[in-house]
């Protein structure tokens, strides 16, 4: 299963890999992301993933995110690839991370490369890659 | 000139005709124009979002030392130059907007 509820958040089953480092988060299985079209940028994780993923290892950017509050924080960011394995979708793009954030998040700017649809009448998150 | 005959919503069909009127009066081609003018946006669109595939290139300092289409491919040709990928800077040919928001969108009244 790619895609489901849980509870009333919708959830995307992904793998996250630095190609450039060859690390693979998780080591094993999938981790499910939340999918939030708030989110104007491509992945955020948490600081230990980063880590995990070895992404702290290369020369890393800052960029200013704003939080639904209003109040700007800096992110630290690089590149990594993102894998749908049940939709055998590979993207690259620009991964993130903050403090204290907890979940692995899933934004617009990779969820352009999918046809996205929630159905919280049945509770159903159907994803299909983009034709 | 093509002619093409199709089946839309009687919904879309009233509000292109009300588009048409208003942009075009009775003059004869308007439906057709505002159809043209429509895809002619879509497909604009369409380019757009095929274009926006990136290109990546690997910085060690301010030399490029490899390049490729993808990350994976970037990382073979790494490999194969026996590159230290520790300190690399990654960078797509797509730059990243310096601000980006996180949620919803607060609006001051």
């Amino acid at each position: 299963m790619t895609s489901y509820f849980l509870n009333l958040t919708p959830l995307l089953e992904i793998v996250v890999r630095n190609p450039i480092m060859d690390k693979t988060f998780p080591a094993d299985g999938r981790v499910a992301a939340v999918i939030d079209t708030g989110f104007e940028g491509f992945l955020l994780v948490p600081e230990d993933v980063f880590e995990k993923l070895s992404l702290n290892q290369l020369a890393v950017d800052k960029r200013e995110l704003t939080l639904p509050n209003g109040r700007r924080v800096y992110s630290t960011g690089t590149y990594c690839e993102v894998v749908i394995p049940d939709l055998d979708v590979r993207l690259d793009g620009f991964v993130e991370t903050l403090e204290r954030v907890r979940e692995v998040v899933a934004g617009a700017d990779l969820l352009q490369n999918l046809k996205l649809t929630l159905n919280y009448c049945l509770r159903i998150v159907e994803v299909e890659a983009c034709r | 000139m093509g002619t093409l005959t199709i089946s839309i919503d009687d919904e879309v069909e009233k509000k292109l005709r009300e588009v048409a009127t208003r942009l075009y009066g009775s003059r004869r081609g308007g439906l057709s124009n505002v159809i043209e003018s429509a895809l002619k946006n879509y497909y604009t669109l369409l380019d757009k979002a095929a274009s926006s595939e990136a290109s990546f290139k690997a910085l060690k300092g301010d030399t490029v030392v490899a390049e490729a289409n993808t990350l994976d491919e970037l990382a073979e040709i790494l490999k194969k130059k026996r590159i230290e990928p520790r300190g690399l800077r990654i960078v797509s040919s797509k730059p990243i907007s310096s601000t980006a928001y996180t949620g919803y969108r607060i609006i001051k009244a």
